[in-house]
């Protein structure tokens, strides 16, 4: 009888799992690789979805597809409506932002669902967009694979050797609400025969595009904010060393790697400013030099000539930063941590108080490593 | 179960001094782990962690007055010492408070794993149907009396060690710099979150049951100290991942921050690394919730003078999933029970104990009382 019982209970609480309604079969769902976001013309937000196709039948293996939505959210309703399966996020590789869209601070509300939903996959990377976010969605090179697998990878691989920056929606989200350092994600542009990343874009302390700065600035960047990835390779053309040659050859070209960056930060509050004494120590490898130098003997001369042009190089970054209000940085982390009693009555408007900094930047390099020839 | 299994001195229901450290631990580290880093750093900012160790040691001596209590009658739990010292009505009062007590801990905690399990990974599936997932295995475990308890707490640190190892993944989106300068705001915020912390080491309150039950009574005070201090390492270690992790702004908009930022773990092979720690962390919240719910029908059969354990358990268990049904508390109301539990909680764990305490010390200063 006892028995009975117990399989009867057990058998009616199975009857109940059915009731479990979160089940979804892979073939009814639609993966997300890449969203697009942008103004129309009229300024109205279109939402572009692109998600691989795996079926035979099926000639192009990418399907794209655009709504018009108030939300992103709803736009996945307006999307489940015309692509083949329901929408899911939890793939999502890049999220492209149309350059016309990230020009309004509201577009970080765009967001919202993201962080809310935990269904998404948070790493997805933001990536703004130099042009119509269009051009780039509905582009399939011959030549490549499916373009939202071949955007992720060619962000991942330009990031790991620090030719651009490169950041998460969580990143972003961090970054966002970060009071002491501004946002940067990755910027994107399609030429005549590829998409091309070759600079990251600034925002301010709202999400508000401000501008974007080109590789070599972003590897002086990241040597800034001591954010090394693997290979930081660096070329400069030393003005000590150049002569009148070839119109297209620099003399003085000296390429290198930066195996390795010591940074030191000072911070100091004198006279209603913050003074910042950035320190760097750099140990380079040469890996290219276009004139005849004696390193052997010489070495601290070389040094001190690269030392010069990376000095000069990184305070005109720091100048265009201060002149924008921009501290993608994050010397703000600093001014909180060690002089947070000035830091508390410019919290709220950090990118002013960084403008007004005073700086003083020092470069040390030091050549571990001339290479395999003298 | 046979009767034995709820007498707290026979033999077969003697748990180790790991055991019992284990099982205290357990009921301590529940729920409230996956939020605390942010509850903190909504009062305090980064200086949160301070309080959790303020927290500690006041639980810590808690606890000892507890053992200190319980010293007092080894045979029996806190029922039979109430019942021994002031009487059977008295031990029936006790016993009734702690039937309430337990039921609601109990029912709290695992109402919340559902509505986390619903939260993050069904979001379409009605939480009673979550909850009778739970219901075969922790009637399995309660039935066992206090040894299976213990040995599942064992079983469950063990298989869960892996844990706090994958978190240190984390590191590397570590920025130092948050947690400058310590006590930005002084002494005064970092006072006020102690009020949250002690809250969230509740748990030790079952020493009052499974005291009787440990073997070697000499190392209880030991036992209670190291068991508190593994709780403490647990939630430094969450709250200081998610305060290096975070940006000391952005913490607070988050409601379960440790999940939110387990969602950044990722491998080559493996994406949404946080689906995988919910679902075993999901083991660590059971130990949680069981052991109040082995409370709750121990003191039941007190207040009913025996009859059958299994029945009361049977009877709590489709309680639970019956009132979910009825009423299916939403996070809103959650959040606001466990608030309202955690006072009676701190009557019942911190306050109580020191009364008893204070009582049996004067007590026993006369000879009459002295049996």
């Amino acid at each position: 009888m006892r028995r009975a019982a117990a399989i009867l209970l057990i058998a009616s609480m199975l009857a109940v799992l059915p009731g479990c309604k979160d089940r979804l079969d892979l073939e009814d769902i639609t993966l997300v690789l890449m969203f697009g976001l942008d103004l129309d013309k009229d300024n109205k937000l279109v939402i572009y979805a692109s998600s691989p196709v795996f079926n035979k039948e099926a000639k192009n293996k990418n399907e794209v597809t655009q709504v018009n939505a108030i939300t992103l959210r709803q736009s996945r309703g307006e999307l489940e409506a015309r692509v083949s399966a329901l929408v899911s996020t939890g793939k999502l590789q890049c999220i492209l932002i149309g350059k016309k869209l990230l020009q309004h601070p509201e577009w970080v509300k765009l967001l919202d669902v993201f962080y809310r939903d935990s269904k998404t996959r948070v790493k997805a990377r933001l990536v703004a967009v130099d042009g119509p976010v269009a051009d780039i969605m509905y582009f399939a090179p011959p030549d490549k694979r499916r373009l939202s697998l071949h955007i992720a990878n060619l962000l991942d691989t330009a990031y790991e050797r620090n030719l651009v920056e490169e950041t998460s929606l969580w990143e972003f989200h961090r970054q966002l609400h970060e009071r002491g350092r501004t946002p940067e994600m990755t910027e994107l542009r399609k030429n005549k025969r590829e998409v091309v990343a070759d600079s990251t874009a600034l925002l301010n302390d709202d999400g508000k595009y401000v501008t974007s700065i080109g590789i070599e600035e972003t590897e002086l960047l990241q040597i800034l904010q001591k954010d090394k990835k693997s290979d930081l390779s660096l070329t400069l053309v030393l003005p000590e060393q150049e002569k009148a040659g070839a119109s297209f050859l620099y003399a003085g070209s000296i390429s290198f790697y930066v195996l390795d960056i010591g940074r030191k930060v000072r911070t100091a509050y004198t006279g209603g400013k913050f003074r910042f004494d950035l320190d760097f120590d750099l140990e380079i490898r040469l890996t290219e030099r276009f004139f005849a130098f004696d390193v052997l003997h010489d070495a601290g001369q070389l040094e001190a000539q690269i030392d010069k042009r990376l000095q000069a190089q990184m305070t005109a970054l720091i100048a265009k930063l201060q002149a924008n209000r921009m501290d993608p940085v994050g010397l703000g982390l600093h001014a909180r941590a060690f002089q947070y009693a000035a830091w508390k009555k410019v919290q709220d408007h950090w990118g002013e108080a960084f403008g007004q900094a005073e700086f003083k930047l020092r470069v040390h390099a030091k050549i571990v490593d001339m290479g395999e020839i003298t | 179960m046979s009767r034995d299994r709820l007498k707290p001195d026979s033999k077969q229901n003697r748990i180790t001094i790991v055991q019992f450290v284990l099982t205290i631990h357990s009921m301590q580290l529940g729920v409230g782990a996956i939020s605390i880093p942010a509850d903190l750093a909504r009062i305090s900012g980064t200086d949160g962690w301070i309080a959790l160790i303020m927290g500690w040691a006041v639980s810590v001596v808690a606890s000892l007055i507890i053992v200190q209590v319980m010293k007092r009658y080894p045979k029996g739990t806190i029922l039979e010492l109430i019942a021994h010292y002031f009487g059977q009505w008295a031990g029936r009062l006790t016993a009734l408070v702690f039937v309430v007590y337990s039921a609601i801990f109990a029912y709290l905690i695992l109402d919340r794993m559902v509505l986390i399990i619903q939260s993050w990974i069904m979001q379409q599936t009605p939480p009673y149907t979550l909850m009778l997932l739970f219901i075969v295995p922790a009637y399995v475990i309660v039935k066992g009396g206090v040894r299976i308890i213990g040995r599942y707490s064992e079983v469950v640190v063990l298989c869960s060690l892996w844990m706090p190892l994958a978190m240190l993944v984390l590191l590397k989106e570590a920025n130092w710099l948050h947690l400058l300068p310590v006590l930005k705001e002084g002494w005064m915020p970092v006072f006020k979150t102690v009020n949250t912390t002690i809250i969230t080491f509740l748990g030790f309150e079952s020493i009052y049951y499974i005291y009787p039950n440990l073997d070697r009574k000499r190392y209880a005070s030991v036992g209670v100290a190291i068991a508190n201090t593994l709780t403490l390492l647990v939630y430094l270690f969450l709250t200081l991942i998610c305060f290096l992790v975070y940006s000391p702004d952005q913490i607070t908009q988050f409601n379960d921050a440790v999940l939110s930022v387990v969602k950044i773990i990722e491998f080559r092979f493996l994406e949404r690394f946080d689906i995988v720690m919910l679902t075993c962390y999901l083991l660590i919240i059971s130990k949680t919730w069981i052991p109040p719910l082995y409370i709750a029908v121990y003191c039941t059969k007190r207040l009913l003078f025996g009859g059958k354990p299994e029945l009361y358990l049977g009877v709590f268990l489709a309680g639970m999933v019956v009132v979910t049904y009825l009423w299916n508390p939403d996070w809103n109301e959650s959040v606001d029970a466990l608030k309202w539990f955690s006072n009676f909680g701190i009557a019942i764990a911190y306050v109580f104990p020191l009364c008893l305490w204070g009582v049996l010390s004067v007590m026993l200063k006369f000879k009459r009382w002295q049996t």
